[in-house]
């Protein structure tokens, strides 16, 4: 083996060594998981309710479309996993309250008790019932601040406030600033 | 080039006494400081630093995710995280998910007399013991709850500018209004917890009048994932959580003190600079009134490099003494010494690398105040050096 070769090899193999150190984050989510290519709706889902009147009666494996703002913390998306939080449309940002706020869709004007009222989580889950191992918003499709109508069905409410979409179509209407 | 022999250096350090005193305790006292500094910076950042692990995993209430002290979440957290999360290391059936509430209160030895430092006082039960494992009982026994009893860490005397004895095993405080027996001691070093005062959960939250907790932190098993928390806490928007690892949760406070340590650095600074300035004007004396010697070192053939060489290894030989001294005196007087800080205290760490720091610090002081006054000295012709008074 020439010296040439030699050197080549040693790159590869710190190439290599180095591929291993990073953490799985929205962008690379590291362990070949992919959301399913049929989640994004090409057409607008029809018959979308708030997330507040579906909150009102919703039961555990109803199926149900909503409509909502992505946002309710200053990262709606978990990283590594398809889990997201919706707002409900209702709600104004600081930015609608004439306030500067760098994150707006973190809704950090409003008071904890009555975000958590309107608020709502979105996730994609495997044939076990467990969220996927990659961020919804590792396509670029997803944004914080998006305004989404979702279709699935719900998880189990163990309080009023919870309400979880297994969501199965996902169509993202408008991005707002 | 043909060098002077070393111990020509050696010799020369003799001639002056005063000279050489006032170099090697000039050369100690800014390497002292230097190894203080940096004793007192890493000390802090250990303490912070090692009081997370990765495998454990704080929830917090939202918002709160700065100060475990101003957040508040509800008592059934553990218990819903606990039957919804997987991943989450279990011994013997016993999950190691910890509530906990953390306080900043003052203390007294008598109800009316109350220490001017508050001391975090934390409410745990027995997971606490498991998923903070560097927390070990050196003497008497764990509190029982509904008995007022408390067991204080080894720091938690200087935390609150008291005399080690008042905490002493068997001794009361007063905090919240209430009479505490301590009835044990424990340490755990490099961590904030070594000043804290532990109580138990349900006495902490009746004294306190409380029904919340500050937090619960859970230790994750070998396939847990910080990830799985984040989307339990992302779907249980009613619980208004927010997941940290406790490692990030310590890296944040690590960052910022960074002012403290720059402001500590800037002040080592200085006054390393003042030394290095002292030691110039030192040497510029000392040399001066060598400069006949220097023109007769010439003329018998050595060159100025050799003679500078020479005259390095003098103030470096001085400046190293001290520095030897220094670190000596620091590992005996300050090694472990504890400091008072916001989050608590932690002790100076003296380890490799501040002596390190300080030696290769008294090694510079040596050489850069040795080399101008050299130069300075060797500029005159042979001729004129050898007619110098």
């Amino acid at each position: 083996m020439n010296r040439f070769n030699l050197i080549a090899l040693s790159f590869a193999v710190i190439q290599l060594a180095g591929c291993g150190g990073g953490t799985p984050s929205a962008q690379n989510p590291g362990n070949g998981a992919q959301l399913p290519k049929t989640l994004w709706a090409t057409a607008k889902i029809e018959g979308a309710k708030e997330i507040l009147a579906v909150k009102a009666d919703a039961k555990e494996g109803d199926l149900v479309t909503l409509r909502g703002v992505i946002g309710g913390a200053e990262k709606p998306f978990v990283d590594g996993r398809a889990v997201a939080m919706l707002v409900d449309m209702s709600v104004p940002t600081c930015a609608d309250n004439g306030e500067s706020c760098p994150t707006p869709w973190d809704y950090c004007c409003v008071p904890k008790d009555e975000k958590a009222k309107a608020m709502a989580t979105i996730q994609v889950v495997d044939d076990a019932g467990n969220p996927l191992k990659v961020s919804l918003a590792s396509g670029n499709q997803l944004k914080p601040h998006a305004v989404v109508t979702v279709q699935g069905k719900v998880g189990p409410r163990p309080d009023a406030n919870v309400l979880v979409i297994n969501v199965t179509s996902i169509h993202v209407d408008a991005q707002k600033k | 080039m043909r060098i002077l022999p070393f111990d020509y250096a050696i010799r020369n350090l003799g001639r002056s006494p005063l000279r050489l005193a006032m170099s090697v305790v000039g050369s100690m006292l800014v390497v002292m400081l230097m190894i203080a500094a940096t004793a007192f910076v890493r000390g802090m950042e250990k303490s912070l630093a090692d009081s997370g692990s990765d495998r454990n995993v704080i929830l917090l209430g939202a918002g709160s995710e700065e100060s475990i002290e101003r957040s508040e979440i509800k008592a059934s957290v553990p218990t819903q995280a606990a039957a919804s999360l997987r991943g989450v290391r279990s011994t013997l059936g016993q999950t190691f998910i910890s509530s906990e509430i953390h306080m900043a209160l003052t203390v007294g030895t008598t109800r009316d007399e109350q220490s001017k430092a508050q001391v975090v006082v934390r409410g745990v039960d027995l997971p606490a013991f498991l998923v903070h494992p560097q927390v070990r009982i050196t003497q008497g026994r764990s509190m029982n709850p509904g008995a007022n009893e408390i067991i204080v860490g080894k720091l938690a005397a200087t935390r609150l500018g008291m005399d080690d004895a008042q905490l002493a095993l068997g001794k009361t405080i007063w905090f919240d209004d209430i009479q505490w027996t301590i009835v044990g001691r424990f340490t755990a070093p490099n961590t904030v917890m070594d000043a804290e005062i532990w109580v138990p959960l349900n006495d902490l939250k009746v004294s306190a009048k409380r029904d919340t907790i500050s937090c619960a932190v859970l230790t994750l098993d070998d396939d847990g994932e910080f990830e799985d928390v984040a989307a339990f806490v992302a779907s249980r928007v009613d619980l208004e959580l927010v997941a940290v690892r406790e490692s990030e949760y310590y890296a944040k406070l690590v960052a910022f003190y960074r002012p403290v340590r720059v402001m500590i650095w800037v002040t080592v600074a200085l006054i390393a600079l003042g030394g290095i300035l002292g030691g110039l004007n030192t040497m510029y004396a000392a040399f001066a009134a060598r400069v006949r010697e220097v023109g007769m070192l010439q003329s018998l053939g050595f060159a100025r490099r050799a003679i500078i060489l020479s005259f390095m290894q003098e103030a470096a030989l001085a400046s190293m003494a001290g520095a030897l001294i220094a670190a000596a005196a620091s590992l005996v007087l300050l090694d472990g010494v504890a400091i008072r800080f916001s989050m608590g205290a932690f002790g100076l760490q003296l380890d490799a690398i501040a002596l390190a720091i300080g030696l290769l610090t008294g090694m510079t002081l040596g050489v850069i105040g040795a080399l101008p006054p050299a130069v300075r000295c060797l500029r005159l012709p042979i001729t004129e050096a050898l007619k110098a008074a």
